[in-house]
């Protein structure tokens, strides 16, 4: 056995690595930015749990947990989307909790108990954060979703394909500002279009 | 200021704002506001192109997107755009265009000699006049008919500018903003709606720009500027200017292209070319106006007969003189007012040529009050002149046979009456219906959320286009959920009753022959569809493949209507019999970009990457795609280095110590909940009830055919935890799979999955050192005793947290790590780390697939999609007491029956002769020309560096009752046979001791 070393855990590393500084994109009305770091956990309820296990969500973030789609529930450090028939996605910023790495994930399972299933999906997503005035253009590019302010706002979401790839749109405010959670191996593509779809703004 | 044919005032043009621009190299000027045509036509020119077929000298005859001829080359180098309509092209200053097919000049252009063999180009020439030899066909003949027809030449570079796509969802979608157009989205918008308007125009007004009209005491073009603005003030409409509607797709769907930068030299930093919108609109509002049909008459192509309506436009919006001596040949009342914007332009009119007996009173009133004769009862007969009009032959429509009569002009407008544009109607699913009054076809019953109105319902006076646009506007808010109150009328003041009496075709001087041109985009004569319908080819659709009416890149805007009439006249029925042809998107041709968007280049298709690609990448690993991931295929240690020696020393490395290779591409489902273990054992054919915790075990999954579908490992994590991993290429497949079942067949059972292949980074360590190696890094007992074969254990690799699981792809000992992703990288560094001293290195794709070929796993090549387990071998696996997907279809007689092709090893027999992936496996009687005898073929073949020699899998017939034979493999396609020995498909380690080491 190698001797232990005394820190704990290295870095993580974001699959947007090559991408220098916190903003991809830095326009005077547009701002593409990564979230780095976060915890991201799906809970799936087992058969005729649902409404249990949102209220354990519930109960245990603080955050009203919906049953009913397309709603995501928020405080300043932690997002409960909902993603799918008794699926959600809980999205936290450990460091703004105030929280150790891994507690989140303890706590859930811990409330969830045997009523669901509780999976970390922390590293499998890149988020994203999309915002200013020209961020609902930009979406329109890459969306075929209803994002006029009377279909979809602040503290809505929804499970939809963006640029071709797969991601839960979760509009934050009406800035607006949309946080997109996609795939890991597809954030260099991801970006790649949303990018691109920028360009006309700068 | 050469512009001799510009009106001193009038028209929606700048004239402070001149701009210079080329055709054919030489220079010439323009306004703001201009078209291409329209600035040609003010400096007096004509000419623009040669036909399609008999190169014919061709002018403009329309004043939009429905010209089939005026078309040129625009731009230049990479930039260059063929067959675009000069109609269409907004003037820019420095804008260069060339005519086109014509060589080598546009006035004497050599391939005209095609219309002196004319007799031999008739309909469907090209299936008649070169029928022999067959051989000339490919070799001769169609090089020269493409080289004599044809458009424009398409530039070689790749386009230098971006298209793009976007969405937008609206209550209304307003198509045309015209006077009705203009109406209905006030209106709907009035009540609330979120209104879409879209026109093809820069500027907003249709027909109110192009004719001179009055509505509510103003100028139709000032009022329509005062709706325009009012529009845009409105912060519930969004108006897409110079975008055109090109397609009623189902529900509602609609797409358009929107012209971004066609206006200007070349897009502005960050703007499209073109982007094409998908819009989704609740109801339709389609007030796409009207086509004008041109008379049929001898030589109607030559420069200078144009549409009546055209020739209004020209005046009206452009202040352009089309000509100098006017002659107005009409079957309706609508192109009198040609006659007078044409007089009161200063364009000597000689003559009205009204084919009907009894013009309207009114209309001849106005022209008497002008001193233009009308003449009744005749129409042009022929049209004669060089490269430019120089007069016309009058004859009587009236079945006399006095001489024609001739008049010098430089100028026809002609109008055999209006087709409303029915095509987005049509397009929608709706059928178009004839109608007698005004000659033509108008909407039938909608299919789906969509109404037209005004010219393009068949309502051709102002007054029922403004009032209809302010009833459907608000209908259709209405229809969408909102209320409100309807806007004011508006009042048109000087609008004319619609007339009509129609003349489909023009008796010719003296009956003599003429070219008498339907479709000129495509040099379709009326004889052409007279010979055709003799010919047996007299169906609507037959007659358009057979004449290519209607096929050219105007889809027969301004001559499907004329062409079917006549068809009809031949067929001796009236017109609705004869029926109408369906009309299909694009209603304009659309560039290919647009429908790519920006995902072309590097963005053709997303990349996924595994979190040690970058390491990867740095070592100059050379990547092989798998789907969408981007694998490592082989590491080069110099540059010399070939596959070759990059995967038999990546091989040898591993058989022999140890190495590593990335394998987070593989599918991986957490699931979890009471039933799981049941769920397993009804997915997979083997048993899955008594998998203990903490191991892992191989499974098959078959399709519910019985045809094998993926298989791979499960492990159970806990006590209702279990992780499953399929092949790269069925992970997503493998879910939906799950999905399935669990949603329409056993949603008793309590479980839930989801994909976790993102969140894991997985490395294979394999090889006879990788105990050793691991031992180093990671905290838990390693031993057989402890970790055997198909354990399954949580680690701690230093202080990264990792699955560790005990299987093996290469036949070697082997262990997988799993990390969470954002760790991969540093994870596989450590791995590399603790093996340094042991000369650990990476492996790729090649050298992982010539292991699994040495050990007989299969894998995609063989999981074709038509094996079944027992023709892979695995039969033995499957437990037939349980109920498994695929269980029964797998029993089928001609799944089991002899005959099937099995999965075998093979070796060639030839030393030094390597085996061909895709081979055919036959007896040696069979010659190599005709494979017609497979017994099989070669699925995978690779060098195998442990048994030095190559080697192969394949799927032979009955193969695995034929291990010892000697068989042929051949690949015809390269000449090649070789001799093989069929052998069990396993080639090192038949007990897998290793495995278990």
């Amino acid at each position: 056995m190698p001797e232990t070393q005394a820190n704990a855990l290295p870095a993580r590393v974001s699959p947007l690595l090559a991408i220098e500084g916190d903003a991809i994109i830095d326009y005077k009305n547009l701002r593409l930015q990564e979230r780095k770091s976060l915890t991201v956990i799906q809970v799936l309820a087992f058969a005729n749990q649902h409404q249990a296990v949102a209220t354990a969500i519930s109960k245990e973030l603080g955050i009203e947990c919906a049953v009913s789609p397309g709603i995501c529930n928020a405080n300043e450090h932690t997002q409960v989307a909902w993603n799918g028939p008794n699926s959600w996605m809980i999205i936290a910023s450990d460091e703004a909790a105030k929280r150790k790495s891994g507690a989140l994930m303890k706590s859930l399972q811990k409330a969830v108990a045997d009523t669901g299933a509780v999976v970390d999906q922390s590293h499998g997503r890149c988020a994203l954060r999309l915002s200013g005035i020209h961020a609902r253009k930009v979406m329109a590019k890459n969306t075929a979703i209803d994002l006029h302010p009377i279909a979809f706002g602040p503290g809505q979401c929804a499970l939809t394909a963006v640029a071709h790839m797969s991601a839960l749109v979760i509009q934050v405010d009406d800035s607006p500002s949309y946080d997109l959670l996609v795939a890991r191996s597809l954030a260099r593509s991801f970006v790649d279009a949303i990018e691109h779809a920028c360009h006309e703004f700068a | 200021m050469s512009q001799k044919f510009r009106c001193d005032e009038g028209g929606a043009i700048d004239r402070r704002k001149p701009l210079s621009f080329t055709f054919d190299g030489k220079t010439y000027q323009g306004y703001e506001g201009d078209t291409l045509a329209s600035a040609l036509l003010a400096n007096g020119v004509h000419l623009l192109g040669r036909s399609f077929k008999y190169h014919r000298p061709r002018g403009i005859m329309c004043a939009g997107s429905e010209e089939p001829n005026a078309m040129v080359e625009l731009r230049t180098g990479a930039r260059k755009e063929p067959n675009t309509r000069a109609t269409t092209i907004e003037l820019f200053d420095g804008l260069v265009a060339n005519s086109q097919n014509r060589w080598p000049s546009l006035r004497f252009d050599v391939m005209a000699v095609n219309n002196l063999f004319s007799p031999l180009l008739s309909a469907g020439f090209y299936y008649k006049t070169f029928m022999w030899p067959v051989s000339f066909w490919t070799n001769v003949y169609e090089h020269i008919i493409r080289r004599a027809a044809g458009l424009g030449t398409a530039a070689t570079e790749a386009d230098p500018d971006f298209y793009e796509q976007c969405h937008e969802h609206c209550d209304v979608l307003v198509v045309g903003a015209g006077p009705a157009g203009l109406m209905a989205a006030i209106s709907a918008a009035n009540y609330g709606a979120r209104v879409i308007i879209a026109d093809e125009h820069a500027q907003l007004g249709g027909s109110l720009i192009n004719e001179n009209f009055n509505v509510d005491g103003i100028s139709g073009k000032d009022w329509a500027a005062r709706q325009a603005q009012k529009l845009a003030g409105m912060n519930n409409v969004h108006i897409l200017n110079r975008t055109t509607i090109f397609g009623y797709y189902d529900h509602n769907t609609i797409g358009a292209i929107e012209k971004v930068s066609d206006h200007v030299p070349q897009p502005a930093a960050g703007k499209p070319r073109q982007r094409m919108w998908t819009l989704y609109p609740k109801r339709v509002v389609i007030a796409a106006g009207a086509t004008e049909r041109p008379l049929i008459f001898g030589n109607n192509d030559k420069p200078g007969v144009m549409l009546a309506s055209a020739v209004r436009t020209y005046i009206n919006r452009w202040g352009v003189k089309p000509g100098s001596r006017a002659i107005v040949a009409t079957n309706n009342s609508d192109a009198y007012r040609t006659a007078i914007d044409l007089h009161q332009a200063g364009v000597r009119v000689v003559a009205v040529v009204d084919s009907r007996m009894h013009p309207d009173a009114p209309l001849a009133a106005k022209l008497d009050a002008l001193s233009i004769e009308l003449i009744a009862g005749k129409t042009i007969g022929a049209a004669e002149g060089g490269q430019h009009l120089r007069y016309v032959q009058l004859v009587s429509t009236q079945g006399l046979t006095a001489d024609p009569q001739r008049i010098d002009c430089d100028l026809v407008a002609s109008s055999s009456g209006w087709n409303p544009n029915v095509h987005l109607h049509s397009q929608s699913g709706a059928k178009p219906i004839y109608d007698e009054t005004i000659a033509s076809f108008v909407p039938g019953q909608s299919r789906q959320a969509e109404v037209s109105i005004g010219a393009a319902k068949g309502s051709f006076e102002l007054q029922d286009c403004l009032d209809q646009g302010r009833a459907a506007g608000a209908e259709a808010a209405k229809l969408s959920g909102f209320k409100g109150r309807l806007i004011k009328t508006a009042s048109a003041s000087d609008d004319d009753a619609y007339s009509i009496e129609a003349l489909w075709i023009a008796p010719t001087p003296y009956n003599k022959s003429y070219k008498q041109f339907i479709d000129q985009q495509n040099d379709v004569k009326a004889s052409d569809i007279d010979l055709a319908a003799r010919e047996g080819y007299d169906s609507v659709e037959l007659l358009k493949r057979y004449t290519t009416q209607g096929m050219a890149t105007d889809q027969g805007k301004t001559s499907n209507v004329n062409a079917l009439a006549i068809l009809a006249a031949q067929r001796g029925e009236p017109i609705p019999e004869v029926g109408t042809t369906t009309f299909r998107p694009p209603y304009v041709p659309v560039a290919m970009g647009n429908f790519a968007g920006h995902t072309v280049g590097y963005q053709f298709m997303p990349v996924r990457r595994t979190a040690i690609h970058d390491w990867n990448e740095k070592q100059g690993a050379v990547f092989i795609e798998a789907g969408m991931w981007l694998r490592a295929r082989y590491y080069p240690q110099s540059p010399e280095d070939t596959l070759y020696d990059c995967y038999v020393r990546e091989t040898n490395a591993t058989r022999s110590n140890v190495a590593m290779v990335d394998v987070s591409t593989l599918g991986k489902i957490d699931i979890q909940g009471p039933d799981v273990a049941e769920f397993l054992n009804r997915l997979y054919i083997n048993n899955w009830l008594k998998l203990p915790i903490g191991r892992a075990r191989y499974g098959i999954m078959l399709r519910e055919d019985g045809v094998v579908f993926d298989d791979g490992t499960t492990t159970r994590l806990g006590e209702n935890h279990y992780f499953m991993t399929t092949t790269t290429a069925n992970a997503a497949p493998v879910l939906a799979h799950m999905e399935y079942y669990h949603q329409t067949a056993w949603p008793e059972l309590d479980v839930v999955f989801c994909s976790v292949t993102e969140q894991w980074t997985g490395i294979a360590v394999a090889g006879p050192n990788s105990r050793k190696l691991l031992e180093n890094v990671i905290d838990i007992d390693l031993s057989n005793e402890a970790f055997p074969f198909m354990a399954y254990g949580e680690c701690k690799m230093n202080n990264i947290s990792a699955r560790l699981f005990r299987i093996s792809f290469s036949g070697e000992l082997a262990y997988e790590v799993n990390v969470a992703a954002d760790y991969g990288e540093q994870a596989w560094l450590e791995l590399l780390e603790a093996g340094r001293e042991m000369g650990v290195s990476p492996y790729g794709t090649e050298a992982l697939g010539t292991m699994r070929i040495e050990k007989g796993h299969v894998a995609g090549s063989e999981l074709d999609g038509r094996t079944t387990a027992l023709d892979l071998g695995l039969e033995g696996m499957a437990n037939r007491s349980k109920h498994f997907i695929g269980k029964h279809n797998s029993q089928r007689p001609a799944l089991i029956g002899d005959g099937r092709l099995q999965v075998v090893g093979i070796k060639s027999v030839e030393a030094g002769r390597n085996l061909r992936i895709g081979a055919h496996l036959v007896d040696d009687k069979v010659k190599l020309e005709s494979v017609s005898q497979s017994q099989g073929h070669i699925t995978a073949i690779t060098f195998s560096p442990s048994l030095g020699c190559g080697i192969a899998l394949g799927l032979l017939q009955d193969g695995a009752s034929r291990h010892g034979e000697q068989i042929d493999a051949v690949s015809p396609l390269h000449d090649e046979k070789i001799r093989v020995e069929i052998c069990h498909p396993i080639f090192i380690d038949p007990k897998g001791e290793l495995v278990r080491a």
